[in-house]
């Protein structure tokens, strides 16, 4: 088996890159892949949070590139989900505990066990993304709609594309067509006509985002949800199937009322 | 890099380093840091003229590099000395930073208030003739042999001391944290996104969006202009003068921040009368 390596990166921090690694690690899986999916940023542990396995982690990144334990010992599996595992990263070390060159070499030996292997990046231009683009055979922009965060993904493409070679792809997250609509919010032809690189997805801004991380239970796990499609498309996409984007419309109050109820 | 012309013959070298000085002192900061090739035409140097250049140089914390010469013995004294060496083909000669036109369409394009600010005669533009390779130092030819020495001469455009470079140009978008300066005129076949920055001795032309910061005429050049396809630049520098882009004026909320005022033609901005005014291309 010889899988690929997705790096989720941003530039600036708080966008959503940690959620968006979980979700669609956990879509992926769900669409039948072997996924393993690997937190990058070694001293501030995330992914493990999100994903809910956090009690669980024993040996981590830093301790697999330093010979403490078997690759496969490291690996804990996500048992919601048929064949998905994390890779968490060490809360103790930092980001000067890897090169780019044993990233590299762990990625090549979680390739040959895996479909795909996703990479949380810190946030950051250092050496800690460095390390997680270092192995990338595709690298997915993770970007809000805001100036800043703009900006920062511009800076990324930019390396990415000078320092790599490589053409990375866009997920707008926390989109709110409400905004946007009243023009309060960048719209994604905006976002688009700066950044200029392909769309995979957008995201919607929605509240059950933040109870599912803060449950530790990834949305893309709940079919019913109504963002959880935002991540099942992007997964698709992915995977190579032609998804049309979701057409956003205005939700209404009755609606509104229904999904609060959760019904 | 940034190249300097002193090719002129006539002057003495002693001068041509002064001038250079005075020109290095105008553009405060533009060189700083920065490696220089130095452009002598025909003009045979000493070792003592290098140093004499070097100490200037040093002064102002500039890296003697390169030397351009069509000058055997200039080439080969570079070359002892350590220093790129670089035989000048008549490529070396490039018009000065501004557009190769004559001064009736100067008058026609760019009206009065330019033409107000002296402008130097430009001659006619000669073609670059075929790029010869460069001579290596061991296998010297005789004199009548080599090619490159032979046909008409070029008469170079550079007064002495004068900064003269080729046109900078830049295929793709340049992106947030993208940066560079040039000596000369920079054209960009693309767009420049916000966070990017160019900073150019001579004019700068913008085939697409300009969103970022330019920088025209840096060495001190009031006649330089920047030119943009869709003109809303963030900040815009000409020479000493510096303009912001107004912030949106019209209803929508987001007009103040991602979406500035565009016209949708293409734009010029240059200095009149002390200010820098941006005008649609059409009405130059």
């Amino acid at each position: 088996m010889s899988g690929l390596v997705l790096t989720v990166t941003s530039g600036k921090g708080g966008v959503g890159k940690t959620t968006t690694t979980a979700n669609l690690g956990t879509a992926l899986a769900l669409a039948g892949q072997r996924v393993i999916v690997v937190d990058g940023d070694i001293g501030l542990r995330n992914l493990d949070i999100i994903m809910g396995l956090e009690s669980r982690v024993v040996y981590n990144l830093v301790d697999v590139i330093e010979g403490r334990c078997p690759l496969h010992q490291s690996l804990i599996r996500d048992k919601r989900v048929e064949e998905l595992y994390l890779l968490p990263a060490s809360q103790t070390r930092d980001k000067s505990a890897v090169a780019p060159d044993q990233m590299m070499t762990l990625c090549e030996e979680l390739c040959a066990i895996a479909d795909y292997v996703l990479v949380d990046s810190p946030a950051g231009i250092e050496l800690g993304f460095q390390n997680a683009v270092a192995a990338a055979s595709e690298v997915i922009i993770v970007t809000t709609p805001e100036v800043s965060a703009l900006r920062d993904a511009d800076k990324v493409i930019y390396l990415l594309e000078r320092d790599l070679n490589i053409q990375p792809r866009l997920v707008i997250n926390r989109y709110n067509p409400r905004l946007v609509r009243r023009e309060e919010m960048m719209s994604r032809h905006d976002i688009l006509d700066i950044l200029s690189i392909d769309l995979l997805g957008i995201v919607p801004e929605d509240d059950q985002i933040i109870i599912s991380t803060n449950k530790g239970w990834p949305v893309a796990l709940e079919r019913k949800q109504y963002v959880s499609r935002a991540y099942h498309n992007i997964a698709r996409r992915l995977l190579g199937y032609n998804v049309p984007l979701i057409h956003f419309q205005e939700i209404s109050w009755l609606e509104r009322m229904r999904r609060s109820l959760g019904l | 890099m940034i190249v300097i012309n002193i090719a002129d013959d006539k002057g003495a070298w002693r001068d041509a380093i002064d001038l250079l000085a005075v020109h290095i002192s105008k553009a405060d900061g533009f060189f700083r840091g920065e490696r220089l090739s130095l452009s002598i035409g025909k003009r045979a140097v000493t070792a003592e003229d290098l140093q004499a250049i070097h100490d200037v140089l040093e002064e102002k914390n500039i890296a003697l590099w390169a030397l351009h010469t069509r000058n055997r013995e200039s080439f080969q004294l570079a070359r002892q000395l350590g220093l790129e060496a670089v035989w000048e083909a008549d490529t070396g000669t490039l018009p000065v930073s501004s557009p190769p036109l004559a001064k009736d369409q100067w008058e026609v394009r760019l009206g009065p208030a330019y033409l107000a600010v002296p402008r130097r005669e430009i001659t006619d533009f000669q073609p670059p003739r075929n790029h010869t390779d460069i001579p290596t130092d061991t296998q010297a030819a005789p004199e009548t042999e080599i090619p490159f020495l032979q046909g008409q001469e070029t008469e170079s455009l550079a007064l002495p001391g004068e900064i003269i470079t080729s046109p900078y140009i830049y295929r793709g978008t340049l992106r947030s944290g993208q940066f560079f300066r040039h000596a000369g005129t920079i054209v960009v076949l693309g767009d420049i996104n916000p966070g990017a920055q160019v900073i150019s001795g001579g004019d700068v032309f913008v085939w697409g969006r300009l969103r970022g910061v330019v920088h025209a005429g840096a060495m001190g050049d009031e006649r330089a202009i920047v030119a943009a396809l869709d003109f809303e630049p963030l900040q815009l520098r000409i020479a000493g003068y510096i303009a912001m882009s107004p912030k949106g004026t019209s209803g929508s909320p987001g007009h103040w921040l991602w979406k500035r005022e565009s016209s949708g033609k293409p734009e010029v901005a240059r200095i009149i009368k002390k200010r820098i005014v941006v005008d649609p291309w059409d009405a130059c």
